[in-house]
């Protein structure tokens, strides 16, 4: 038996017989108490007694107990140690004896986190001054007073040019999170890689189940992955921005790394902490609807459309239905004394959040363990029962040491998500695209007809028999959230084993398995009457199911060796070597059911077709890698780091499996420690490479059976018709060579401790230079395909990112701190395919209806991501009027864009033309935190700010178009107006005093009536510029009340060490200048690299929530 | 040396785990397992082609087509736009890209790649019943393409070696077609042997279902020459004399080819529908999913023209519209205008009684009962023989008897689809005007209305008000293509830029701007 694993199973053994060997007389008690330097109680600060192995955590009052078996008690003094995040290490000497001993400590601030350990990646770590890069951390506290279920949300603005977009208040929804900028373009990526514990773990946002059905990909909000892992369970997050921390993850750290750990037992006595919170939940912002005016056209109420068994165009008859000439609500004034109905908001109502958390910890000298259990449920605040997400949560941390140089680890969580969604966004069937164009004097309650049981709604307002299976052309909101439940359910574990194993002293070998396995069933169904129009259309009026899964599955193994080395007292360092394997698959079976035989069940087996070609997805990855770093401690003030990593992947084309990524950082330390104005100072330059991976399976050309789509429209065929099965040609052309992307960046900054501590300064500057983005081409469509994949364009993002933190008063009684964070990036496409004028990025999920004639692109010279779309005839183009003649002629001097007025005193459409007109990208972010602490009082709050940047309305332009937004009642019927003095059509600056016009009708007062709302300036006929809004705001994220109860009498009386009681709001309010809901919302969810578009998004939501925490 | 051993089993492990040797190459990691990537027969590519058919000829392409010509009126959202010719390049994206391939998301498949496709796997396997087919797909697909957008790649498009094809004249593409078909119709003829069967054996012919395979060659050999008879007309304006480097005589060729074109109604080229949910007419999902089209007043007019003046029954009209509550028809006018100013006698716009109109009937109205099963004519007798009848009037040498002949022949046993209204009840002189009204009645949601409207400027067309809702035509000729999809205009530097309103070399002269009131004949 080789001397490693006889010691392992010595090891395994002696931990198995560890309670037998506690058996002691006569042990000493050490206790004593942690402070602050201001004498105020430290709770969970760690004491131990390292050459002991002996630990234990403060309470909060701040005491804490350890315990010595007299057997192992020394004959000479030992150091007691006390840690705690944010505090400088204090240690004190005490000779034990049997009996007790006393060990007080007064730790001294410690903000800048000198000497603390963080990861660093891939099983390095490093100490907080010896970084190269700039450091970003988010605690847990930080992470758990943001009272969000989804812990990407959490994460916003906590962390400089780290930007979260919520696509929707709805019960986990997806969100995107983006870092230092979009390095790549590829679709549903520019977002990080997240990290847990040593393992990769999925993040993606999978509409593929709606494929078949929803438009484009789907019409819920779908959660992003990491919805699974419950934020309770963080203990710290670390940020890897960019290439220059990344580069240890290689070809996957294009977008950052989010280095995210769980929280672990520490030795001592048992811990308990039961943390229950519930919030009250309501929608925020919602578009102005007018309440004045009727259905009809041209100020007439409409007759109606026969339908079956309906031949009589009276409105009242049974199964009339109102046809689109009419749908609009531009009928008649209502009458007095006729009742309205607020469709902005009826289909909202108050939701709800229970949250729920026990963690019992502690361990021993050689066992540590954590247990956590955790229960999430959030009812939504839209109407019905199908607008929830339920999350339990159950993770196992612990470590076992079986030797003195081995330690086993194992962390396992286990995830079950179960969600119920409603159907949104572009789908006629879809909650707000109902509700919303449901003109204001028609009550959509009852959804259900009260005699005959079938649904009504306001283009088909008296349901008879014959039309239990008739579309209603736009569902009935209340029917759309009570009548198609859509569900998920999620079960997926992941975790991993470990080992340490100090084979010498200076040699360290790590192991780190991992694995990630989620299985996601999903349920589509659609009653019969329904209006979904998405193709392929088998379930519109006839109703149906949608049945499948989708499974993913990573296995992750990393070993590195560390080597630690002195040269002499001045010079001495690491160097790590390690390997990397990873496997990541996919896979998702889906069957659609066309045409319910009964109105229910939702099963498959109450359907009668199921011809649409099956959705049958697969696709499997592979990494291999080896990397290697070494640093270097010179004279304890400059501290380098170089590493190299080599990546193989199974995406990279063959001539090129295999890809270096560098990387390099220097740390000068020129001031450590001191008082007066500057107490630390740190210079720090770093320079690195890391990647993107390509898509697999693009080397070979295929075919396909799919749907076969009339546009965008709804109409569709399929390459199974009449019992034939067929395939066409897949519209990917086979590329030969791909390589990965790679981001090289620079970046440099310096990290300032302040005034005796009391404030601090970091400063960083960084310059990402992506190169070889990975672009599917859109190759000429007369070549029969429409997309190569190609490493084919550069982008460069800078900027800079600045944290200042103060702490002017920091006493035992009082305390307030103050944090401000800055940052701002530029980023602009530098290249791009030959011949390509620009690059339309991928809208995963579809475009979703969102009307850009093309949308989010790369274009050389332009930010990236730039809206490139239609516009008005502006002057300064070489265009030519509608009349015939020379636009440029007719504006005479005036500046180049300036909106052209033809003679009829309304401007012109340019509709044959695209051009960049707008950034969504904002100028700046920024936010500011505070906290307030008095005696046990707590106050906090949080801004979050983002400067500049448009986003996309189409919600806007429809509702005009449907005469439904307050602005139609407001100027149809009032007196004309002029263009540029009167009225600018285009309100993406409505700072801008310049509103400048030419042309011959400059002065021409015109009414602004149905024509111009249905036409010029409706979604569906006008140009994109004129729904761009500004999607600049200023968000209260966060603002909270907490109390603390750690007095003695609390543990006396109540068992507890302490009880903490907090209120705390989230997204109360948002000053913003944008017309319809949030800003901050996402048509495409997390799914997409595009921002800002809106096309009947679900609302965001505004929380407040009590929260109790008990600990123990 | 025990340290030392401790080290070299560390990174024994270590390289141990390096995995196996194909770790990154195996099949799994670097093929899509789910998907075929090599054909040995046509059949499954055939299937594909005639299901990507409909979508693109009874989709937007086509509402496009009848909206220019006001068969329909577009009167909601996105359809307003198109009624006012504002077609952008976006939305033509993905049906420009279908007529060669596959877009991504949308549109797809079915095109001149896929087409090539069957051709060369039916040149491998030596079955010219096939090769012949596919020919003539190619000539139906590329010359509704070069109708609808003018210069179009062709010689140089769907082949994945040349990312950038060049843009034919528009007039040479024509010219090629015919050459495709006469190349069709000559592999029909020998075509007898083992491996000629096309597509009999395996279940792969939907239009012509059940027919043996010397019936597959018989008629779509007739559709061939059907075709080349509708190609040579696309071109007859062009051709006329005086036209230097023109194709002579385009008449003088279509009506020799009439003759030997689709003979009978039971032979009309009718795409496949079924009344399964995925298998339904695509106007049919459309009405169901969007209708956000109406009938057009232009062609109810006419119709009812027809019938006030006893030359036609209202079985057609019966069949493609409902009446209004008095038993009336009335259509919209383009953008859903109403109370546009007109001439005496002609409906203006208001609806029948005010505010009332007629719908598309049961054949495609699912809110009727429509099961979707409505098989959508192509190419067909009527279409022939109508061609046969303008020819016969334009042709070097005017044959006016026989153009009387072909417009009678249309009028017996009329047939649209499936459905039968037996003769027309009176008799119709052969003037330009009679026939050319007789085929916009005929080729009901048929995209060739447009290029016989270019042609002829017949029937007479007011052009759409110059924005939504107007209550006059605008100054300025209906328009005449569709502008290039984006796709192909951002990445193919060959597309030319043209006026996406304009004309094509094959309609040189402008149709005149009528106007309600005072044109003569009348603006429909």
């Amino acid at each position: 038996m080789i001397p490693a694993l006889r010691r392992f199973l010595v090891g395994v053994a002696a931990a198995a017989l560890l309670p037998a060997g506690l058996a002691a007389q006569q042990p000493a008690v050490i206790t004593g108490r942690v402070t602050n330097a201001a004498g105020a109680p430290l709770s969970n600060a760690q004491v131990t007694v390292q050459q002991l192995g002996i630990g234990s955590t403060t309470r909060g009052d701040g005491s804490y107990t350890l315990l010595v078996p007299a057997a192992r008690i020394p004959s000479g003094p030992v150091t007691v140690t006390a840690r705690l995040i944010g505090y400088k290490v204090g240690s004190s000497e005490v000779t034990l004896t049997g009996g007790s001993a006393t060990a007080d400590f007064a730790l001294a601030d410690n903000p800048l986190q000198l000497g603390e350990v963080v990861v660093t990646g891939a099983g390095t770590t490093s100490e907080v001054e010896k970084l190269g890069t700039v450091r970003n951390a988010v605690d847990s506290t930080a992470i758990v007073n943001s009272q969000e279920q989804n812990f990407v949300n959490s994460l916003a603005a906590k962390a400089p040019n780290v930007t979260v977009y919520s696509s929707s208040g709805d019960p986990g929804a997806s969100s995107y999170i983006q870092i230092r900028g979009l390095t790549t373009i590829q679709a549903g990526d520019g977002q990080p890689l997240f990290v847990v514990d040593g393992v990769p773990l999925g993040n993606t946002t999978d509409y593929s189940n709606l494929a078949q059905l929803g438009l484009n990909g789907g019409n819920t909000f779908p959660p992003n992955r990491l919805l699974d892992l419950n934020p309770d369970d963080i203990a710290n997050v670390e940020v890897l921005k960019g290439a220059s921390s990344g580069a240890i993850y290689g070809s996957r750290a294009g977008q950052g790394v989010v280095l995210i750990t769980t929280k672990k037992g520490r030795a001592g006595q048992t811990r308990y902490s039961l943390r229950s919170s519930w919030s009250t939940e309501q929608h925020t912002q919602l578009p102005a609807l007018q309440q004045e005016f009727g259905l009809g056209t041209g100020g007439v109420s409409p007759s109606c459309v026969p339908g079956p068994n309906s031949p009589a165009p009276d409105p009242t008859h049974l199964n009339c239905r109102v046809g689109f000439g009419s749908a609009g609500s531009w009928g008649p004034a209502v009458a007095a004394g006729t009742p309205t109905y607020d469709h902005a908001s009826d289909i909202f109502q108050s939701g709800y959040t229970t949250d729920d958390n026990l963690s019992v910890s502690g361990g021993s000298d050689r066992t540590e363990y954590f247990l956590s259990g955790g229960y999430n449920y959030n009812r939504g605040i839209v109407v019905g029962d199908n607008n929830h997400y339920r999350r339990i949560s159950v993770r196992a941390n612990g470590s076992q040491r079986i030797a003195d140089n081995l330690k086993i680890g194992a962390n396992i969580a286990y995830s079950s998500g179960s969600g119920g969604f409603v159907q949104s966004r572009n789908s006629t069937a879809g909650l707000l695209l109902g509700s919303w164009r449901t003109t204001p004097t028609f009550n959509n309650l009852p959804y259900l007809d009260p005699t005959y049981g079938l649904q009504r709604s306001y283009r088909f307002p008296n349901p008879g028999p014959g039309s239990e299976q008739v579309s209603r052309s736009y569902d009935n909101p209340f029917f759309t959230a009570n009548a198609n439940p859509t569900t998920s359910d999620v079960a997926r574990t992941f975790g991993g084993i470990s080992a340490e194993w100090a084979a010498t002293s200076w040699l360290k070998f790590a192991e780190n398995l991992g694995y990630d396995y989620s299985n996601d069933e999903r349920f589509e169904s659609w009653a019969w009457s329904n209006s979904n129009g998405a193709p392929p259309s088998g379930v519109i009026g006839v109703g149906g199911v949608n049945a499948g899964y989708i499974r993913n599955t990573q296995v992750d193994n990393n070993l590195t060796a560390t080597l630690n080395y002195t040269a002499s007292p001045t010079f001495k360092g690491t160097i790590t070597v390690g390997q990397n394997l990873n496997s990541q698959t996919a896979q998702s079976r889906q069957t659609l059911g066309a045409g319910l035989i009964t109105p229910t069940p939702f099963n498959l087996a109450n359907t009668i077709i199921t011809d649409v070609p099956n959705y049958d997805f697969y696709q499997k990855i592979h990494l291999e890698a080896y990397f290697a770093q070494a640093t270097a401690d010179i004279a304890d003030q400059l501290y380098l780091t170089a590493a190299v990593r080599n990546d193989g992947a199974s995406t990279f084309g063959a001539t090129s499996r295999h890809n270096w990524f560098p990387k390099g950082s220097a740390a000068w330390v020129f001031k450590k420690e001191g008082t007066g104005a500057i107490t630390y100072g740190k210079l720090r330059v770093a320079y690195g490479q890391s990647g993107t991976q390509p898509p697999p399976y693009l080397i070979t050309n295929s075919y396909v059976a799919q749907t076969i789509n009339d546009g965008g429209w709804g109409p569709a065929s399929t390459t199974a018709i009449a019992g034939v099965g067929g395939l066409l040609s897949s519209f990917n052309l086979a590329t030969t060579n791909l390589g990965p992307e790679r981001v090289k960046e620079f970046e440099a900054g310096f990290d300032l401790g302040l005034l005796n501590d009391k404030a601090d300064l970091s400063v960083t500057h960084y310059r990402a230079n992506s190169s070889d983005v990975i672009l599917q081409i859109p190759v000429a469509t007369s070549t029969g395909y429409f997309n190569v994949a190609a490493n084919a364009a550069s982008l460069q993002n800078r900027g800079w990112e600045v944290t200042l933190n103060l702490r002017p008063v920091t006493t035992k009684d009082f305390a307030w701190d103050v944090g401000l964070q800055w940052a701002r990036n530029r980023g602009v496409t530098t290249s791009l395919a030959p011949g390509l004028q620009f690059y339309q990025f991928p809208l995963s999920g579809g475009g979703n209806g969102a009307g850009l004639a093309v949308g989010g692109v790369a274009q050389v010279g332009q930010p990236i991501g730039a809206y490139r779309g239609t516009d008005f005839v502006r002057c300064g183009r070489g265009l030519t009027s509608d009349e015939g003649t020379s636009v440029d002629a007719a504006c005479g001097s005036a500046a180049p864009g300036t909106l052209y007025i033809g003679p009829s005193g309304y401007p012109e459409l340019d509709l044959n033309n695209t051009y960049i007109i707008g950034d969504p990208n904002p100028d700046w972010t920024g936010s500011l935190r505070t906290n307030f602490r008095i005696g046990k009082l707590s106050i906090g709050g949080l801004l979050d700010v983002r400067a500049g940047g448009i986003a996309y309305n189409g919600t806007k332009g429809a509702l005009q178009h449907f005469g439904v937004a307050q602005i139609t009642a407001d100027t149809r019927n009032a007196a004309p107006v002029a263009f540029g003095s009167g009225y600018y059509p285009i309100n993406e600056d409505p700072t801008n005093p310049s509103h400048a016009v030419a042309g011959p009708g400059v002065g021409l007062p015109v009414p602004l009536d149905e024509s111009w709302w249905t036409g010029d300036a409706s979604v569906f006929n006008g140009v994109d510029a004129a729904f761009l809004e500004p999607g600049h705001f200023v968000k209260l994220r966060e603002v909270s009340l907490g109390y603390t109860l750690d007095q003695p009498w609390v543990a006396r009386s109540l068992g507890f060490s302490s009880i903490e009681l907090r209120v705390a709001g989230r997204n109360l309010t948002s000053w913003n200048d944008y017309t319809g809901v949030d800003p901050e919302t996402s048509l495409l969810g997390a799914v997409s690299p595009v921002r800002g578009l809106n096309y009947f998004n679900n609302p965001q939501s505004r929380s407040w929530t009590f929260t109790l925490t008990m600990n123990r | 040396m025990r340290t030392l051993y401790q080290v070299v089993l560390g990174l024994g492990l270590a390289l141990g785990a390096a995995g196996c040797s194909n770790y990154l190459s195996a099949p799994d990691v670097t093929r899509d397992p789910t998907k075929p990537s090599v054909l040995t027969k046509s059949g499954p590519l055939y299937i594909g082609v005639q299901e990507a058919g409909p979508p693109q000829r009874e989709g937007q392409l086509a509402r496009w087509a009848t909206e220019y010509t006001q068969q329909i009126s577009g009167f909601s959202r996105q359809q307003i736009g198109f009624d006012l010719y504002q077609a952008k390049p976006s939305d033509t994206d993905t049906y420009f890209a279908a007529f060669y391939g596959s877009s991504n998301v949308l549109t797809g498949g079915g095109g001149l790649l896929d087409l090539h496709k069957i051709q060369n796997v039916a040149r491998v396997n030596g079955d010219s019943l096939y090769l012949g087919i596919a020919k003539v797909y190619e000539a139906m697909y590329m010359g509704l393409a070069a109708d609808m957008f003018g210069d179009v790649p062709y010689r140089e498009a769907a082949d994945s070696t040349n990312l950038t094809p060049h843009f034919d004249p528009q007039l040479q593409v024509y010219s090629d077609l015919q050459a495709q078909l006469d190349s069709a119709v000559s592999i029909y003829i020998p075509a007898a042997g083992p491996t000629n069967i096309g597509p009999t054996t395996d279940g792969a012919e939907l239009i012509y279902g059940g027919r043996s395979r010397a019936g597959l060659r018989a008629v779509y050999t007739k559709v061939a020459y059907s075709l080349k008879a509708r190609l040579f007309m696309h071109v007859a304006e062009a051709s006329a004399a005086g036209r230097p480097g023109a194709p002579p005589a385009a008449y003088d060729s279509a009506f020799k080819y009439v003759p030997l074109g689709i003979a009978s109604p039971d032979d009309d080229f009718l795409w496949f529908h079924d009344g399964t949910p995925n298998g339904q007419n695509i106007w049919t999902q459309w009405e169901l999913a969007r209708a956000d089209v109406a009938p057009g007043a232009a062609l109810i007019e006419v119709m009812k023209r027809l019938v006030a003046a006893s030359v036609d029954d209202n079985q057609r009209l019966n069949f493609y519209f409902t009446s209004t509550s008095t038993g009336a028809f009335a259509g919209y006018r383009p953008t859903g205008s109403t109370g546009m100013t007109t001439a005496l006698g002609v409906y203006n716009g208001d609806g029948i009684p005010a505010a009332e109109y007629s719908d598309f009937n049961v054949f495609i109205n699912p809110f009727l009962g429509s099961a979707g099963d409505f098989r959508q004519p192509e190419i067909t007798y009527a279409e022939t023989q109508l061609i046969g009848a303008e020819a016969a009037l334009m042709k070097t040498t005017p044959d006016l008897g026989s153009a009387q002949t072909y417009l009678d022949n249309a009028r017996k046993n009329r047939h649209y689809g499936t459905a039968t209204f037996g003769d027309a009840p009176g008799p119709l002189p052969a003037t330009l005007q009679n026939i050319i009204e007789e085929k916009y009645v005929a080729l009901f949601l048929n995209p060739e209305v447009w290029n016989d409207y270019k042609r002829t400027c017949f029937p007479s067309l007011a052009p759409s008000p110059a924005t939504a809702g107007g209550a006059a035509p605008r100054t300025t000729p209906i328009a005449g293509r569709l502008p290039y999809g984006q796709t192909e205009l951002n990445a193919n530097p060959n597309a030319p830029q043209v006026d996406s309103n304009g004309q094509n070399a094959n309609d040189p002269n402008a149709c005149p701007v009528l106007n309600y009131v005072s044109s003569v004949p009348l603006a429909n």
